[in-house]
């Protein structure tokens, strides 16, 4: 695209403005929040979507879609693309078989019953399954199954959906790209009626389920050692989580910094040359690129530049051997900033210009290092400083776990050691904040607390009430999957005579009427020698 | 809201009657422990269990069927066997090698990894961090949330694979390849034994001398179903046993 094209498009208005950053505290952001729209439809509130939901955007769309099928699993899944290997796959084989030795008409016509049978089969058991699975979840809801399935405390959304529309006839609930006020209300609905009385149920050590026999209701106390078992096994999740991290923050961060490291003390100039390069391709300047190329032309022209960039280095490589190692080095350098070009909007290379200038950065304070040693001191205390926070974490957590296991222990008082151990690290941070002289204001911006046992205390276990009813959601969800899978292979088992018998029916029929001349060719050689 | 219709009330009584047995208490003590290799051995299972009862009768009605002369009969119930079988063994057979924790890994590294490795997930935290909504979200939020997204990927890919290995690639696929030869060897070996003077199946006769899988065997469809077909158009062995 020439320049004097963009420049008509930015002109007339074509390319879409990108949005100016702005600085707070010690951050630049990229752009102002988005207001969406509240419950009640007027601009009121901001609905910021989950981080989870907001991450699955910026993924690719297959990430989306695997998800969705994560959301899904179970027997009509199973069912479904086994239904695709009949009707899709197998038909193909069937009809270009090279051992085969049938005539083509032949094959076509076994071929056509394929596509029928995975027609008749996702039909006939889809129907039956479904259901089941239907009231499997209302059961459930209601609280007519065994306790380990009862989900009165925690209903399915679909369930609080019939509530909500109940108190609410009539009303319409908008629903676009960024508002679903039909699921706010839900949301709202659970947190009220839901949650905050089974937090309160747990805070005092017992969880009280409703039951039904299909006519009356009761209610139903889990018994103590199962609750004490829900309450181990929670703060045993947690545990095990934060181990997991702490493997990962030794084995991955570390290891790989110190990598790092090592080439920017040993190549400086090499690798400065390279940032820079990359740099000026971006060409932003300051934190806006307006009337310079659009998001899409930047992505494009940094990818060409790397592509350009790591084929010189493997050319340089080929005529100078001795350069290996070093350019070597510089391709993983610039295949890992190329991943970071990973959006055409303007955040996202916004985004990749902070990593080249932190680069930039990190490469002249390894120039600075004497000695490997400094350079693994220096990647050391940083991972140090979680790896501490992760052990601080455990610790408290397993003082819990230990006093479930002996004397004994209320969630209150669970609480409470946590709720300690959050205001002594806090505490600390304060002190290494003073000492430090950074004069942050709000401790919770600064790298000391970022690496904390109260910021990794307060993000996964702030309210012990909730970790455990977290935990017997789960227990409900899993063992209602469980039931749900049996089930299902149980019926769709049970339909399949009926699948088979109207297959034998449906398909000869299907192939007179459908396919005549393959139909009567088929069929009249064999009543020849029947006969 | 917590009443149940009475005309239903018989089948939700069975699901409460079940739902207290070992069998889904123990598949649901392996969903909350995320036991992968249960969790997608069951969904191959349900297939395999629905080949095996589709096996089973087709072998009974072709010993059954009296369309078929009886010196035929037990050719072309070898064959529905012979089929049968190789669809389960290769289905359990490419299940083992797939969901295999080294294989799964490893295609999940070559087709996910790139999305989930350390680069990407560092240039998706700067780009939360930088956003106002997401300010106050920790490293430690981010990483659980993350994580989060790429366990799910990481299940369904597993659920998935297994279950296209299991029913694409084995059956719909390779026990073509192997039924075909397989069928001659069966052919051979049950000629020998049949009494009949021509040697000739009705099966081959028909023009039907591979096994179902070789025409790309239904799942609710044999040998026996084509060669009655292709006999009287109805192989309906419901009819049979209801005389």
């Amino acid at each position: 695209m020439s320049i004097e094209k963009i420049r008509s498009k930015i002109e007339s208005g074509s390319v879409p403005k990108i949005k100016r950053g702005y600085s707070s505290g010690n951050r630049t952001y990229l752009q102002t929040g988005q207001d969406s729209v509240s419950f009640s439809g007027n601009p009121t509130t901001t609905v910021v979507k989950p981080l989870e939901k907001y991450l699955l955007e910026k993924m690719p769309w297959y990430t989306r879609g695997m998800v969705k099928i994560h959301e899904g699993m179970g027997e009509v899944q199973n069912q479904l693309i086994n239904a695709c290997g009949t009707g899709l796959v197998a038909p193909l084989f069937i009809m270009y078989n090279p051992i085969s030795d049938k005539d083509q008409d032949t094959k076509t016509y076994t071929a056509m019953r394929q596509p029928i049978s995975a027609v008749l089969a996702v039909g006939t058991q889809a129907a039956i399954v479904v259901p089941f699975n239907a009231m499997i979840k209302r059961d459930a809801d209601i609280g007519f199954l065994p306790i380990q399935y009862n989900r009165t405390l925690f209903p399915s959304d679909d369930f609080v959906e019939k509530l909500v529309k109940e108190e609410n006839p009539g009303k319409k609930f908008k629903k676009n790209k960024d508002v679903n006020e039909l699921k706010d209300a839900i949301d709202a609905y659970k947190k009220e009626h839901y949650e905050k009385p089974l937090i309160e149920m747990i805070e005092n050590d017992r969880i009280i389920f409703n039951t039904t026999d299909g006519k009356t209701t009761s209610t139903l106390e889990m018994p103590k050692e199962k609750f004490q078992e829900l309450f181990k096994e929670t703060i045993d999740t947690i545990i095990k989580e934060e181990q997991e991290e702490k493997i990962n923050a030794i084995e991955n961060k570390l290891t790989k910094k110190i990598k790092r490291g090592i080439f920017y003390n040993t190549y400086p100039e090499k690798s400065k040359e390279i940032m820079e390069r990359l740099q000026t391709t971006l060409n932003f300047g300051e934190l806006s690129f307006d009337n310079k190329l659009s998001a899409e032309d930047s992505y494009k022209k940094f990818e060409k530049e790397c592509k350009t960039i790591i084929k010189e280095l493997k050319k340089a490589t080929r005529e100078h051997p001795e350069d290996e190692l070093a350019n070597e080095g510089l391709i993983n350098i610039v295949k890992e900033i190329k991943r970071w070009n990973n959006g055409k909007d303007d955040d996202s290379l916004r985004v990749l210009q902070n990593k080249i200038i932190k680069q930039l950065d990190l490469i002249e304070k390894m120039r600075g290092m004497e000695s490997t040693d400094k350079i693994h001191d220096y990647v050391k205390s940083a991972v140090d400083r979680r790896t501490n926070a992760i052990e601080a974490t455990i610790k408290t957590l397993n003082e819990i776990k230990t006093r479930l296991e002996t004397n004994g222990i209320t969630v209150k008082e669970a609480q409470k050691i946590i709720d300690d151990e959050i205001e002594r690290s806090n505490k600390k941070v304060r002190q290494q904040v003073k000492i430090s002289g950074s004069g942050k204001e709000d401790i919770k911006t600064t790298i000391e607390w970022i690496d904390s046992s109260a910021a990794r205390l307060s993000e996964k276990a702030k309210s012990v009430a909730k970790c455990i009813a977290k935990r017997a959601e789960k227990h409900a969800t899993s063992y209602i999957d469980g039931l749900k899978r049996w089930t299902g292979l149980g019926v769709s088992l049970a339909i399949l005579p009926l699948t088979c018998w109207l297959l034998n029916k449906i398909y000869p029929w299907f192939m007179d009427r459908t396919f005549p001349n393959l139909s009567q060719k088929n069929n009249q050689p064999k009543k020849d020698e029947v006969a | 809201m917590s009443t149940i219709n009475p005309i239903t009330k018989p089948i939700h009584n069975a699901i409460r009657w079940f739902s207290n047995r070992k069998l889904p208490q123990h598949a649901g003590q392996k969903v909350l422990n995320n036991d992968r290799k249960f969790i997608d051995g069951l969904g191959v299972a349900s297939i395999v269990a629905k080949d095996g009862l589709g096996c089973y009768l087709y072998v009974t009605q072709s010993m059954n069927n009296k369309d078929i002369p009886e010196d035929k009969r037990p050719f072309v119930a070898a064959l529905d066997l012979t089929n049968g079988m190789l669809m389960i063994a290769l289905q359990i057979l490419m299940f083992k090698t797939v969901s295999n924790k080294v294989t799964q890994t490893k295609m999940f590294d070559k087709i996910f990894g790139r999305i989930f490795d350390r680069p990407l997930k560092k240039f998706y935290r700067a780009h939360t961090k930088a956003r106002p909504e997401y300010s106050d979200v920790t490293d430690i939020k981010y990483t659980k949330d993350f994580t989060s997204i790429r366990n799910k990927v990481r299940d369904a890919f597993g659920g998935l694979v297994s279950l296209v290995a299991a029913t694409i690639v084995g059956k719909r696929m390779l026990v073509p390849f192997i039924a075909t030869p397989l069928a001659g060897s069966v052919e051979k070996y049950l000629g020998k034994n049949t009494k009949a003077g021509g040697d000739k199946t009705n099966a081959q006769q028909n023009g039907e001398s591979a096994t179902p899988s070789m025409q790309g065997n239904l799942d609710v469809v044999s040998p026996a179903s084509t060669v009655n077909m292709a006999w009287k158009n109805n192989s309906n062995f419901l009819e049979k046993y209801g005389k």
